[in-house]
């Protein structure tokens, strides 16, 4: 530095459009003030981490429990009457809860019944009217492609989910490309069935673990925290007991990454936290508030 | 002073002069330097070239004397003082030449006169040229003949001017490099006080008229009316006997009839069917018959029209006139020829129809019945290993098979009858080769028409799939097509849409290859017929269109189709024309004659460059770029994909004809016509009553 520097009585301007006494790289002590550190990073406290990782935990869970009548329903233990009355008992008993839910909040739920009751309906008749052709849709593609897809799109299912929780009163599906793989999935099942009814059964069973079990979920962990962990209890223990059957080593190995999932993996993200360093200042694009009112 | 002179080369055989004599050089001058020779009058009938002269005065271009000729002897002062003191200012070109001939033609210029005084120092290019016989309708031109009337097809339909039309930039063909077009294109260029002015083209148009001038002034020298004059004034007196005027009223009426039944065919062949029935297309584009049939009544309709457009063009050697001369000519000899190859090929047919018979039969029972059953029968079971649905492919290859079954029974019928709609189809070869040519090809259409319902059925079922799995894939990643701004957004579906869009979507996604097999069978076999139709069009094209006029004319006289001039340096013995052996023997001899004459006068030739295959064939490029545009582009290709269907080329033979016929006539355009016919016969009439 040459002595000129020192000498200026000017003070230094953040400014290069005026010629000033100083070099265009001197920096003064309010250098790096408006950078901001890690303003994103909140502190995350085990329990309430561990606690909402339920949602991916329920997930596995409930594929785990439709894979499981899957291979019942292939090897012939579940008849497919039994798999219709158990599906519609517990589309019953989901959708009475639902109701109560919304009817708590909202006064016109008729409508929406109505609604509701239509499109079902619809629905229902198309699929009985498809099923034959689902029956043999893929009845020429080999086993093996067959099991490969399926694995596939479950995982994408899985991926691709939506793990928030959302409001009961405004029902979306963000995810449609979870919900269209879980269906791919069981459309390439369902031609491995001996029957058509085999085929109905499959066909609603997945749309319940698919579509309306996550919705319901979503809504019964918005009203309180305590419902995940009832969710969870009733969820593990049927999948244990659907499995048995079939392979303990998949019990194990199913408990195990529950355990993982549910109680390592949380301490390991907050073990991780302390290495986050994010700066933000303004350099950065222009982030637009969010106002109350317009 | 430079002075440029035209001299025809076969002036010494039509000189009205003995040798050893003084004549009169008749022909044009323009300007101030350009001179160009029709003939030599001899000096003792100047009367008479005098009252010639005179006459032709009020003419565009008149005829002037411009100059004094002596054969093999020398032109003397008192020849030039007798001419000028004969003859008056508007009688003589502004220069006048004096040119000694010798014994065997070659011009040698000696000196110029301008107003009455002899110029000094003048240098004289000659400038040889073959006379072109305009009775043959030789001609020279700068601008290249227009042979593709579509350039100039709507100033044909018109006939009260004559709109010159200048597409091609005038052709000096150098012969010897570009300096030297360039040097002489420059020769032509004259400063006068109103400009530069290109001589070039009066010029060469006073060439064209050498030949009647020189007719003119030879029939004034033999005032005997020749035999064909008599018979030719005995004739124009028969016709106007009052018997001519019935048959000739009878004659336009009949043709008038035929005039108004041609309208109406092409009325009816050009209607379009409802909507419901064939899609709304017209007769015409269904059939190659009616095509053809159609083409030809409208050439029909077409060609007095052309004719009396030709006969009206006020000027019989430009270019318009020539195009329309051409065209109406080459309409007639390929009517004739066709008609020609067509009895031929007509009895060709009738004679072998049997053996003909056979071998269609034999074709339509191998490949469109056998082979096709054997192909479906195999998308059965399990073609090339793939692996399709197998309850959809029996039922659509049943389906397919049961189309077969019954297309077979109903084409049973038309088998017994072959050997005679071969006879049916030769015998309509008296209407020119392209009517059996046109009717085989609807024959072909009308065996394989089951294949192009299959094809139908296919591409519509494909078609529908592959629109279907487009669209629910989008649905499937979970967007939607945002039509207002033409992209595909984010949406969220409601469950009962994404539920049926998934169930749907797999299913299609499943059968696609099942049923892209069939379609893919089915096409392969359309577009192989698409292709043979296609060979029968170009068939139908080269005989329609064949510029046979054209080629004729350039290889017998070239010099009826001009595409422009060249000049080339000569010696002066060019206009000789003796045997080579001979200008070899006598070559020092004119070498040593040249010396003599002023020795800076330079000798050219000027030749007509007649026009170039290429621009004679013009159609056959306009058909190819045609075809390729059709069939070789990706439109094909991506109907294939999409599931279009594959349509055979529109509208193919249609160039030569104006573009007024070109529009579908309606009802009412039809009977305006036949209007306008009764009243061009009232007028007629009336016409014919005044020259009584």
């Amino acid at each position: 530095m040459s002595v000129a520097s020192f000498s200026a009585f000017q003070p230094w301007k953040k400014l290069l459009y005026i010629r000033q006494d100083y070099p265009d790289n001197y920096v003064d002590e309010s250098f790096l003030e408006q950078m901001q550190k890690n303003v994103n990073v909140r502190t995350h406290y085990y329990w309430t981490v561990a606690h909402r990782t339920c949602a991916v935990t329920q997930h596995i869970s409930s594929i785990m429990v439709f894979t499981a009548i899957f291979v019942h329903l292939y090897s012939g233990l579940l008849s497919p009457a039994t798999l219709l009355i158990i599906t519609a008992v517990s589309v019953f008993i989901g959708y009475a809860i639902w109701d109560i839910i919304v009817f708590r909040q909202r006064l016109k739920a008729a409508i929406y019944r109505g609604r509701i009751f239509k499109s079902a309906a619809l629905l229902l008749a198309i699929l009985i009217g498809l099923t034959p052709v689902l029956k043999t849709l893929t009845k020429e593609i080999s086993s093996d492609t067959v099991w490969t897809l399926t694995v596939m799109m479950i995982l994408a299912n899985l991926v691709f989910h939506d793990y928030s929780a959302q409001d009961v009163l405004r029902v979306r599906f963000p995810d449609s490309l979870s919900i269209n793989a879980g269906i791919f999935a069981s459309v390439l099942l369902s031609s491995r069935l001996p029957s058509n009814m085999h085929v109905l059964g499959l066909m609603l069973f997945a749309i319940v673990t698919f579509v309306l079990f996550p919705m319901f979920r979503r809504g019964f962990r918005n009203i309180s925290p305590r419902n995940d962990l009832i969710i969870i209890t009733l969820l593990s223990p049927l999948t244990v007991a659907l499995f048995l059957p079939i392979s303990l080593a998949l019990v194990n190995i199913y408990l195990i990454g529950m355990l993982f999932i549910n109680l390592i993996c949380p301490y390991w993200l907050i073990h991780a936290q302390k290495y986050k360093s994010e700066i933000r200042g303004p350099w950065d694009e222009a982030r637009i508030g969010r106002r109350g009112s317009s | 002073m430079l002075v440029k002179l035209f001299w025809p080369d076969d002036l010494q055989k039509c000189a009205h002069i003995t040798p050893k004599g003084i004549g009169y050089l008749v022909g044009w001058s323009t300007g101030s330097s350009s001179l160009c020779v029709s003939t030599v009058f001899p000096p003792t009938l100047k009367e008479t070239l005098k009252s010639y002269i005179a006459k032709q005065a009020s003419r565009e271009i008149p005829p002037k004397l411009i100059g004094l000729c002596g054969w093999g002897i020398d032109v003397r002062r008192e020849d030039v003082e007798n001419l000028l003191s004969n003859f008056d200012h508007s009688l003589l070109g502004h220069v006048l030449v004096i040119v000694r001939m010798n014994s065997d033609g070659i011009p040698f210029p000696s000196y110029c006169y301008q107003d009455r005084e002899c110029l000094k120092d003048t240098t004289v290019h000659i400038i040889y040229f073959a006379r072109p016989n305009a009775r043959a309708l030789q001609y020279y031109s700068l601008h290249p003949l227009i042979l593709d009337l579509t350039t100039v097809r709507d100033e044909l339909t018109s006939v009260k001017t004559e709109v010159e039309i200048n597409t091609a930039p005038p052709s000096v063909i150098p012969r010897t490099g570009r300096k030297l077009s360039q040097q002489i294109q420059s020769l032509f260029v004259e400063e006068r006080s109103s400009g530069r002015v290109e001589c070039l083209e009066i010029l060469l148009h006073q060439v064209n008229l050498c030949f009647s001038l020189e007719r003119a002034l030879s029939r004034l020298l033999h005032a005997n009316p020749s035999r064909a004059s008599i018979i030719w004034a005995a004739g124009t007196r028969i016709f106007r006997a009052p018997f001519a005027q019935y048959i000739g009223r009878f004659i336009l009426l009949v043709t008038t009839i035929l005039r108004a039944t041609a309208f109406l065919l092409i009325w009816m062949l050009n209607a379009r069917f409802p909507a419901w029935l064939f899609q709304g297309t017209a007769l015409k584009d269904l059939s190659a018959a009616a095509q053809q049939v159609d083409l030809r009544l409208q050439q029909a309709c077409y060609w007095p029209l052309q004719y009396i457009n030709w006969r009206r063009s006020p000027q019989k050697l430009s270019r318009l006139a020539q195009a329309r001369y051409i065209g109406f000519y080459n309409t007639v000899w390929l009517v004739a020829n066709d008609i020609i190859v067509g009895v031929a090929f007509g009895t060709f047919l009738m004679e072998n129809s049997k053996a003909i018979a056979q071998l269609i039969d034999s074709g339509i029972s191998m490949y469109t019945l056998g082979t096709t059953r054997s192909m479906i029968s195999w998308l059965m079971g399990a073609p090339a290993g793939l692996k399709l649905n197998s309850e959809l492919t029996s039922f659509l290859g049943e389906m397919f098979l049961e189309l077969m079954v019954l297309w077979s029974d109903w084409i049973f019928i038309l088998r017994q009858f072959l050997p005679e709609i071969i006879y049916v189809i030769g015998m309509c070869g008296v209407l020119g080769v392209a009517m059996p040519i046109s009717l085989l090809s609807d024959l072909l259409s009308l065996v394989t028409l089951h294949l192009h319902l299959c094809y139908i059925v296919a591409s519509k079922i494909y078609y529908w799939q592959v629109k279907g799995i487009l669209s629910l894939f989008i649905l499937f990643r979970g967007k939607k097509k945002n039509v207002l701004r033409n992209r595909i957004d984010t949406a969220e579906y409601g469950l009962d849409q994404l539920l049926l869009g998934t169930i749907v979507f797999t299913l299609l996604i499943f059968l696609f290859p099942t049923v892209a097999v069939y379609y893919i069978l089915f096409s392969l076999v359309r577009l192989t017929i698409v292709l043979m139709q296609a060979v029968f069009e170009i068939m139908l094209a080269m005989v329609n269109h064949f510029p046979l006029f054209a080629i004729m004319l350039r290889f017998k006289d070239p010099k009826r189709l001009p595409a422009g001039i060249t000049f080339e340096v000569c010696s002066p013995s060019y206009i000789c024309k003796k045997a080579w052996w001979k200008r070899l023997v006598f070559q020092s001899q004119a070498v040593s004659r040249k010396v003599a004459a002023s020795p800076k006068s330079v000798y050219m030739a000027m030749k007509s460059v007649p026009l170039g295959l290429d621009s004679i064939f013009y159609q056959y490029r306009y058909l190819w770029s045609r075809l390729r545009t059709h069939y070789l582009l990706s439109g094909i290709i991506d109907s294939l994909f999409t599931g279009r269907n594959i349509q055979s080329i529109p509208r193919l033979q249609y160039p030569t004809l104006p573009s007024r016929s070109r529009h579908r006539p309606t009802f009412s355009a039809v009977f305006q016509e036949i209007r306008m016919i009764f009243s061009e016969i009232t007028d007629a009439e009336t016409k014919c009553k005044h020259r009584i």
